[in-house]
Parts: structure tokens; C-alpha cells; sequence
């Protein structure tokens, strides 16, 4: 009894603290205007709106404006990359994508600003805005029109061009644990596949001809192993034809299929896209730059 | 019988192959995104290094008498720029002397800042306010970009030091990276001594 108290007292040491600085999303963008603590006029959120879909039709770029509830304990700059990289503002290859986000309760505001972006708004420009046009406004309790404000300066910079061009746009490799189950069972398809394939046909050759295209796959995917590698995968795919045939005669005089059967058919399936109105952000990403400031 | 027993063979090695390309594909694009990460630490490390020497210059036009520690932020900026690290060899150790050396200068213009604090006339220039910013801006990257890599090395250590990955790694020799840890006392203002 002792020993379990202590270890769920010990489980709640380690897990209260993480807890309280964990990012919650506010949810999914309603709009290019996400007022989730309800401090924006509906007039002014209107006019935002319009502006910035104008915006969004005319350039690549997406402009967010967001106000939350809390940000629970985190500090509004990890929370905005958070929410900038959850949300996708900006264009997936260009990154260009803004986020205005208003902690009122918190009393933080910050323009995020994503990598496509850090040209045209470096981080003094977006601190002169903060102080400027918006903190001022903030001051009077005039949340709106402080946001109102900053979005304007924004837009004016963006369109701008004497600003500096863009940076560079630095790919990301990614690989996840999904798509090494997804190579699994792909190879299980594919084998099976074949397996029935090769079992029906009645050359004795195809087999190597298959295991040669494998042998240049992997000449091409781990070029470390050499194309040597498609001698013996000849053989094996010959081995392979010679087996599996015997196998399905063998079968069909017994007037079964092999277990592994499958007919030589690819499984398909069916794909269904979504769309109309506002259709969410489209995948930028930011570094963590902008300015910003309290009120 | 005896076919069905080969052809379990041939299935198994096929399979194995498919695996084997799989799992090392797998550990090189994880290590290209370490590669990537690092490469991001390090230019954001220096952009800080470059906004240092107009940093002194500035606050030294207001307070030209505190030369310590102007000399202290020149020294660590000269020592952590000369420190780089190699992104294929990203060991634990080299990883925590980049961090011990970028600490110092951190501390070093922290104190630097804190010397500023003290003449509000510097500190309501335009100039000292766009440096403030470009700081604070570069700070936060640097934060960002710190995470980015610590989350890329534990999903590739992850991968090389579970089974059966780590049969794989050890094969074609990826071993496990060094990554960032929360620094002591790196959330509390520096003290700065007169």
C-alpha cells in the first residue's frame, strides 16, 4: 500500500510539472481570424477578414490573426511556433505565413513570422509594429483596433517590395515509424502478388526477370550494396517461380488454392477529397521569428 | 513439401532484403535530418555571434568605461565562433562543449545587457531598441532551432538504439548523437558584479 502510494506520488511529481507547460491547441482555424477569447468587434473581424482573403487571393501568402483564452503556462513565443507549425500558416513551399497572436489575459501579443516572411518583416520591423501601432491601443483596452492596426502595418510592409527578398528555403527530411510498417506491408502485397502471379504463368523465367528488376531496385535505393546484388536475386527469383509453381500445380490437383493466394489482383481502394470555403492553412512553417510584447 | 520449404526460404530472404533497405533508408534520412537541424543551430548561433560586435559598439558610445565587460562578451564571442562542430560527427561530447561554450557567451551578454539596464538614455535609442529586438528575435530562433534538433536526434536514437534498428546501426555505423540539456540556471538573470 506504502510502496504503491509512493509510486503514484512520485508519477504525479514527474507528470504535474510537464503538464502545466504543455501546449493545448485552441482547435482548428474557423477562419484567417480565430478569435477564441472573444476580444475582436464583429465589424472589425469583418474587415480583417476581407482584407486578409484579399491578400491570401492575390499572393501565396497567409496572414492568422488569433486571440486565446490561456496559453497555459507556456511562454507566447513557443506557443506561437506551436500553434504557426499545427496550423500550417503559409505556403508549404515558400513558408510564407504570418501569425498574430493575442493573449489578452495574459496581457502578451506576438507576430510570428515564418521563414518565407523573415525578408519582408525582419524581426525590427515586426518589434517597431508591436510598439508602434499595436501596444499603444492594447494599453487603451482597445483590443480591435490595436489588431486592426498591426494587420495593416503588416499588409503595407508585405506589399512593399523594396523590402528584401526572401531566404532560402531549407528542405526537411522526415521519416516516421509508419512508413516502415507501410514498406512491410507492401513487400507482403507485393510477394503475395507475385507469388500467385508466377504460380499461373507458365514461364519458367519470369521469376528472374522479376528477381533482376528487385536486384536494380536495390542497385538504386542502397547504392552502398553494389549491383551485384542482382545475380543472386536472379536466381532467388527463378528459385522462387520454380517453388511457387510446383506448389500451385500441386495445389490445384488437390483442387485448392496455395494459402498464400491471392489471385494476381491488386487491392484497391477508393480516395475522397473535401473543399469549399475557407479551406485551411496551406502547410508553412516557421523558425521562430518576429518580435514580442507586453502590455 | 520440400518445394514449400524453399519457397519459405526464398520468401524470408526477399522480405529480409526489403527490410534490411528499408531500415537503412530509414537511418539515413533520419540522419539527414539531424544534419539539417544542426546545420539550422549553427546559423542561428552565428547570427547572434554577428549582431555581438555592433551590440559592444553601441552600448559602448553611452558607457565607454565598462570595459570588462566589453572585453568578457569580445572573448566568449571569439571563443564560441571558433568552436564548430562537425554535423557528421555529432557525439555527445562535442554537442555539450558547443553548448558550454555558446552558454558563455549567452552569460557573457546577459551581463552586457544588464550593464545597459543602468543608462536609460542608451536604452530608448532607436539603434540599442533595434538591437534589442534583432537579439531577442535571434534568441528565440536559436530556442526553436535547439528544439527542432533535440526532437530530430531522439527520433534517430530512438531508431538506432531499439531493437532490431540497433543490429542494422551497428552494421553500417550510426551511432547514437548528443543532443542539448536544459541548462542550470539558464531561466535566472545573470549576476553582474561592480
Amino acid at each position: 500500500m506504502f510502496r504503491s502510494s509512493y509510486f503514484f506520488f512520485t508519477l504525479v511529481c514527474i507528470l504535474v510539472p510537464a503538464s502545466v507547460f504543455a501546449y493545448t491547441s485552441p482547435g482548428a482555424p474557423s477562419s484567417y481570424v480565430s478569435d477564441f477569447a472573444n476580444v475582436i468587434t464583429d465589424d472589425v473581424q469583418t474587415e480583417i477578414e476581407s482584407r486578409l482573403s484579399a491578400f491570401s487571393a492575390s499572393t501565396t501568402g497567409e496572414i492568422a490573426v488569433v486571440t486565446v483564452e490561456s496559453l497555459d503556462g507556456d511562454d507566447i513565443e513557443s506557443y506561437a511556433t506551436t500553434l504557426f507549425r499545427e496550423w500550417g500558416i503559409g505556403d508549404a513551399n515558400d513558408d510564407t505565413g504570418i501569425l498574430m497572436l493575442v493573449a489578452p489575459n495574459e496581457r502578451e501579443v506576438r507576430i510570428e513570422v515564418g521563414y518565407g516572411y523573415e525578408g519582408a518583416v525582419p524581426d525590427i520591423r515586426a518589434a517597431q509594429i508591436i510598439r508602434n501601432d499595436i501596444l499603444p491601443r492594447f494599453r487603451e483596452d482597445d483590443i480591435s483596433g490595436g489588431v486592426l492596426a498591426g494587420v495593416n502595418s503588416v499588409l503595407l510592409l508585405i506589399e512593399n517590395p523594396s523590402e528584401a527578398p526572401a531566404l532560402e528555403e531549407e528542405p526537411a527530411a522526415s521519416f516516421d515509424f509508419e512508413s516502415l510498417i507501410a514498406v512491410f506491408w507492401v513487400g507482403f502485397v507485393l510477394l503475395s502478388w507475385l507469388a500467385s502471379a508466377l504460380a499461373r504463368s507458365k514461364s519458367w523465367y519470369a521469376g528472374g526477370i522479376v528477381g533482376g528488376v528487385v536486384g536494380a531496385l536495390v542497385w538504386f535505393f542502397v547504392p552502398l550494396w553494389g549491383y551485384w546484388m542482382i545475380v543472386p536475386l536472379i536466381l532467388i527469383g527463378l528459385a522462387f517461380d520454380y517453388a511457387v509453381s510446383s506448389a500451385y500445380k500441386e495445389a490445384v490437383g488437390m483442387g485448392t488454392n496455395p494459402p498464400w493466394w491471392t489471385g494476381g489482383t491488386w487491392p484497391t481502394g477508393g480516395s475522397s477529397s473535401s473543399g469549399g470555403g475557407f479551406g485551411g492553412f496551406s502547410g508553412g512553417s516557421s523558425g521562430g521569428g518576429g518580435a514580442s510584447g507586453s502590455w | 513439401m520440400k518445394n514449400t520449404f524453399l519457397w519459405v526460404v526464398v520468401a524470408i530472404v526477399v522480405v529480409l532484403a526489403l527490410w534490411l533497405g528499408g531500415a537503412y533508408n530509414g537511418f539515413i534520412s533520419s540522419d539527414q535530418a539531424v544534419q539539417a537541424a544542426w546545420a539550422d543551430v549553427q546559423g542561428q548561433y552565428q547570427r547572434r555571434a554577428d549582431l555581438v560586435p555592433n551590440l559592444v559598439e553601441t552600448v559602448k558610445g553611452a558607457a565607454a568605461f565598462e570595459t570588462e565587460t566589453f572585453t568578457a562578451v569580445t572573448e566568449a564571442r571569439a571563443k564560441a565562433t571558433s568552436l564548430t562542430v562537425n554535423p557528421a560527427s555529432l557525439d555527445p561530447a562535442s554537442i555539450a562543449a558547443y553548448q558550454s561554450a555558446q552558454g558563455e557567451l549567452s552569460t557573457a551578454i546577459g551581463r552586457l545587457l544588464l550593464v545597459a539596464e543602468n543608462y536609460p538614455v542608451l536604452k530608448a535609442t532607436e539603434a540599442f531598441r533595434d538591437l534589442q529586438a534583432q537579439l531577442e528575435g535571434t534568441e528565440n530562433r536559436i530556442a526553436v532551432s535547439r528544439r527542432d534538433f533535440t526532437q530530430a536526434v531522439q527520433t534517430y536514437n530512438t531508431k538506432v538504439k531499439s531493437f532490431p534498428g540497433s543490429f542494422i546501426a551497428s552494421i553500417f555505423g550510426f551511432s547514437e548523437k548528443g543532443y542539448f540539456t536544459a541548462e542550470e540556471g539558464a531561466d535566472q538573470a545573470p549576476d553582474v558584479s561592480f
